[in-house]
């Protein structure tokens, strides 16, 4: 299933919406630099929000991006560089 | 005593690929949400949770360099009310004369929709300056710059906002494109485009594609004003506005 959690720690995966600027920003990013990722859209799967909701404790802000076990809400461009790097993606 | 295992040792920098250890906890954690009820206690280990990711993000930006006061002012947004509801307009329809207008872009001066169109168009209204969407939306276009000089299109936003709401706006979230104030009389470009929210005093969320002899060829108002439209659907009507000659005296 789409949400189902990642198994390998240098997994992408991004929760978010198609009408988010910021999913879009985030999204468009990872295509620019051919980082291989998951799209889960939240408005599709009730299961990708509650989900969503366990990883960051309530909270189904979004863009939300699971890099291996790391969760970052709503993260710059800067910091997800940063986070990519740190878990060499 | 606990004896330390020589790999634990190895695990403890907090540079590079998150640590082994680290790794399967993390892991463990994952596998064990879909046994865990709907509970207070499912939230006290989510929140717990969320609170380590946090703790984890602060480690991370201390090590890049604090965030400048800039990027606080940047980011106001993620902490402003909400701006949220539905569209009350659905915008001068394709194939309709752009309708001309002056207005004062964030240096003061005028400028005329005949003289944007030496290029293909993308006018983008938006509601204000410095809210969630908007801030969210210029971003976006910020960064698609390229994808937009190689379509051959300009792109300029427009709201109700001041030109010094603009240049500080712009200045703030390092946005070069051009932002025009439709000020005075408020909203009076967007009436014309029947774009304007009349009770609220500023525009739906609106783009339009102008041809360079002044026709509208693509048109679309959100659906919500906190709905950014996909960026991909913008690229695809200019693409095809590229691909379609212009009707002879369209």
């Amino acid at each position: 299933m789409g949400w189902a959690p990642s198994r390998s720690s240098q997994a992408v995966d991004l929760y978010a919406t198609r009408w988010c600027g910021h999913s879009q920003q985030v999204r468009r990013y990872l295509e620019r630099n051919g980082i291989p990722y998951r799209y889960i859209d939240l408005e599709a799967s009730p299961e990708a929000v509650r989900r969503l909701r366990w990883l960051t404790g309530g909270s189904a802000s979004h863009p939300t991006v699971v890099i291996g076990d790391q969760v970052i809400v709503e993260p710059s461009l800067g910091e997800l560089e940063s986070a990519l790097s740190a878990q060499a993606v | 005593m606990t004896a330390l295992h020589h790999s634990e040792l190895d695990d403890g920098s907090s540079r590079g690929p998150t640590p082994r250890r680290l790794e399967d906890l993390g892991q463990r954690f994952h596998d064990l949400e879909e046994h865990i009820d709907e509970s207070p206690v499912r939230q006290a280990l989510s929140v717990l949770h969320g609170m380590i990711q946090e703790v984890r993000r602060e480690r991370g930006k201390n090590a890049g360099g604090s965030a400048t006061p800039l990027d606080d002012i940047a980011n106001l947004y993620r902490r402003a009310p909400a701006m949220e509801a539905a569209a009350v307009t659905k915008g001068l329809a394709v194939g309709t004369r752009a309708p001309d207008f002056a207005l004062p872009g964030a240096s003061g001066e005028l400028m005329r929709l005949k003289t944007l169109l030496d290029k293909p168009l993308v006018l983008a209204f938006y509601p204000l300056d410095w809210s969630p969407g908007c801030s969210q939306q210029l971003d976006l276009y910020q960064d698609e710059k390229d994808a937009f000089e190689e379509r051959g299109t300009r792109l300029v936003g427009i709201s109700v906002d001041s030109i010094y709401s603009h240049g500080a706006w712009a200045a703030v979230r390092g946005l070069g494109m051009t932002l025009l104030s439709d000020f005075h009389p408020n909203g009076g470009v967007a009436r014309a485009y029947q774009v304007y929210r009349d009770k609220d005093g500023f525009s739906d969320r609106a783009l339009f594609v102008i041809d360079t002899s002044g026709v509208i060829r693509y048109a679309h108002v959100s659906p919500y004003i906190h709905h950014v439209p996909e960026i991909e659907d913008l690229f695809r009507a200019i693409d095809a506005l590229v691909s379609t000659p212009v009707p002879v005296g369209g």
